[in-house]
């Protein structure tokens, strides 16, 4: 069979009349009256793409190229038809994409959060000692103050209970100072903080329910978990689609959702422990909205009702439904 | 010999042309897609190179397409290493090394710059001939210095700028065959032409902002009261309304920026043989485009991606064109055809950093 076409000779960009033909296990080439054999083998044909025309390409860089499609497919066949039959076959097309749909959905519920997980507790605790060192100089969590009395007693009450409580971890609970708005944080190395306003506006039991929850942070790794989601995350973006703007958005509201059930799981660990201790469990709801008033009288007029998709806490009238129900 | 009485011939206009589909493209994007799963992120490398070959193949210049050879393996072995440092730097991410990575980073820039910019080019080709980049390490690193004193002089400013140092550097250093491509214009004319207007949107931009705000709290309309009140209605209304607006002007500036970039670069472009090169870009015709097609992805939750970036090809090569003898295209000669690893390219496309025109 003959296939017409042109012949770029690889030293000048003129274009010869040119036809390939397969014989056996050869490739005959002519062109500008010349006839050319090669073994099969040391001849490249380019796989079929789109309407694009095709490329064979023999030693030395030339290069034949043919829209002759069906003709180059009878004469030489193969591994570079199967692709394009793929991208032709509607039923496959459909298989790959409930494949994709599948895969995204797996990997959002299973597979990063389990991946996280296995990563996280793999880390040696130095390392997380070292990163929380970090983090608290560079990140700023305010300014470290001295407490009046009565909320340095709140504070010792707390720590005392806790440290009865958890008997095998080391607590340290260090008070700062963030423009008189309750909150409380806790690093990973088990390092927890907690503002001179919270220490005001709650009581006792709260201010311990509050530290509580942060135990469970603490002790589920959290902070860690969410960096190995977010590595994880853009590693399968990155071979998948090789990332773009669109991903991105995604990948912000995937971490978000991971973010809402750490939450979540930290509530629950507190009510577990507050329960253990006879206390209700929600003390904890009653102290986060003691918090979140704090955000919306206070300064900066941030906290105003963002949808739960959106943020990264779920919604205080969220969590106070699950903690009354256990 | 027999030429030489003949009246030079006038240079022809030819427009870069670009046929593929969105339809068929999407198929391929899919497939690239499953396939990619399936292999658990092997095939990404083939993928990758099909994606590339859809659209060079697809591109037409005077008759002929412009083709990529890149060998998928390499493109493999480029991700796998970006991988695995990746991987052990996120481990040192719980260290001081940690501290170093942009460091390392700024240093090696340059140097695998040149070596993505090698891989890509000699991997291009156009009518059977390579395009080559020069291995001129020495330029790469004088460009990121010069890059990085210009965003320092002019505090931040100038950071444009940099966008024409980088580009003049590939465009000196590159060539199809041997025919050498050469950037005119300079860093502060380009700065000129594709910020002077930007700059005054955005005075515009803020005084409008401070007028409806002004006007709003003058008139009541949303007095600090009722804001702090209920901040779930009108303040969240307008706060919101504010973000989007903002973005909204973010994406206008993209274009202005994207529309004057490419006719400024297409202007300054030489190359052997090329009379010159033309870019018609107008403003309001791609801020349409692009609002349109924006409009498109987010009504389709992105799944009109692929056609998306075929209606972008299309779109941009419709308006570029090269001005030349008609003997440019036969006579281009190929040059020694150099061979690079992939890494460069991966490391600079993981960085969205786009090496080429």
């Amino acid at each position: 069979m003959r296939i017409q076409g042109v012949l770029f000779d690889g030293q000048s960009s003129k274009a010869w009349p040119a036809v390939v033909q397969r014989i056996g296990d050869n490739v005959i080439l002519e062109y500008n009256g010349e006839v050319k054999t090669f073994a099969r083998s040391k001849v490249t044909v380019g796989s079929r793409l789109g309407s694009a025309p095709r490329a064979i390409e023999f030693p030395g860089y030339m290069r034949f190229e043919s829209s002759a499609h069906d003709e180059i497919d009878k004469s030489f066949g193969g591994i570079s038809s199967f692709i394009h039959r793929l991208e032709n076959d509607m039923s496959l097309l459909v298989v790959s994409l409930v494949a994709l749909a599948v895969f995204c959905f797996a990997s959002y519920m299973w597979i990063i959060p389990t991946a996280s997980r296995w990563l996280v507790h793999k880390i040696p605790q130095s390392y997380i000692d070292e990163l929380a060192k970090k983090t608290e100089g560079e990140w700023g969590f305010g300014e470290t103050i001295v407490l009046a009395q009565p909320e340095q007693d709140k504070m010792d009450a707390v720590t005392a209970r806790l440290a009865e409580k958890f008997p095998e971890n080391r607590i340290s609970i260090t008070p700062v100072a963030m423009d008189g708005m309750a909150n409380a944080f806790a690093l990973p190395d088990g390092t927890m903080m907690v503002t001179d306003e919270l220490l005001k506006e709650l009581s006792t039991d709260e201010v311990l329910a509050v530290m509580m929850h942060e135990m469970g942070h603490v002790t589920y790794r959290h902070g860690l978990q969410n960096m190995a989601g977010q590595v994880i995350i853009s590693a399968l973006l990155f071979l998948t689609v090789g990332g773009s703007d669109i991903t991105s958005i995604g990948q912000t509201l995937a971490g978000l959702s991971y973010s809402r059930a750490a939450e979540k799981e930290s509530d629950l660990f507190a009510a577990k422990h507050l329960r253990d201790l006879g206390l209700k469990p929600t003390l904890l709801s009653d102290g986060l909205k003691k918090i979140e008033r704090s955000h919306r009288s206070g300064r900066t007029r941030g906290s105003s009702k963002v949808p739960q998709f959106l943020s990264t806490h779920p919604l205080t009238e969220e969590r106070e439904k699950y903690l009354k129900e256990l | 010999m027999l030429e030489t009485t003949n009246p030079p011939a006038v240079p022809q206009s030819y427009p870069l042309e670009f046929r593929g589909n969105g339809k068929e493209y999407f198929k391929i994007w899919v497939v690239n897609i499953g396939l990619t799963i399936l292999t658990l992120g092997i095939y990404s490398a083939w993928a990758k190179v099909r994606t590339r070959r859809y659209f060079y193949n697809h591109l037409y210049l005077n008759g002929q397409t412009f083709d990529y050879h890149a060998d998928p393996i390499k493109i493999l072995k480029g991700r796998l290493l970006i991988g695995a440092i990746i991987f052990s730097f996120s481990l040192a991410a719980f260290s001081s090394v940690f501290l170093f990575i942009p460091l390392i980073f700024f240093a090696l820039f340059p140097y695998l710059l040149v070596r993505g910019a090698i891989f890509n080019f000699t991997n291009t080709s156009y009518r059977g001939v390579r395009f080559a980049f020069e291995r001129n390490y020495q330029g790469s690193y004088m460009a990121a210095l010069k890059a990085f004193l210009v965003t320092i002089l002019t505090l931040g400013l100038g950071v444009v700028a940099t966008n024409f140092i980088w580009k003049k550097f590939i465009a000196d250093n590159a060539a199809l065959g041997r025919s050498r491509f050469k950037m005119g214009g300079s860093a502060r004319g380009f700065w000129g032409t594709v910020m002077k207007e930007p700059i005054l949107y955005g005075i515009g931009f803020f005084i409008l902002m401070m007028g409806v705000l002004g006007v709003g709290y003058a008139t009541g309309l949303f007095s600090k009261e009722d804001l702090g009140k209920d901040p779930e209605g009108i303040g969240l209304v307008i706060g919101y309304s504010i973000v989007a607006v903002q973005y909204l002007f973010y994406g206008f500036l993209f274009v202005v920026f994207t529309v004057r970039s490419a006719n400024y670069y297409a202007e300054h472009l030489g190359a052997q043989g090329v009379e010159r090169f033309e870019s018609k870009l107008t403003l309001w015709d791609t801020l349409m485009f692009y609002a349109e097609h924006f409009f498109l992805l987010i009504i389709t939750l992105g799944l009109a991606w692929p056609w998306v970036q075929v209606a972008i090809m299309k779109f941009k090569s419709e308006h570029f064109a090269v001005l030349a003898q008609p003997e440019f295209f036969t006579a281009l000669e190929q040059a020694k055809i150099e061979n690079a690893s992939a890494f460069g390219e991966e490391v600079a496309s993981f960085w969205d950093f786009d090496i080429g025109f």
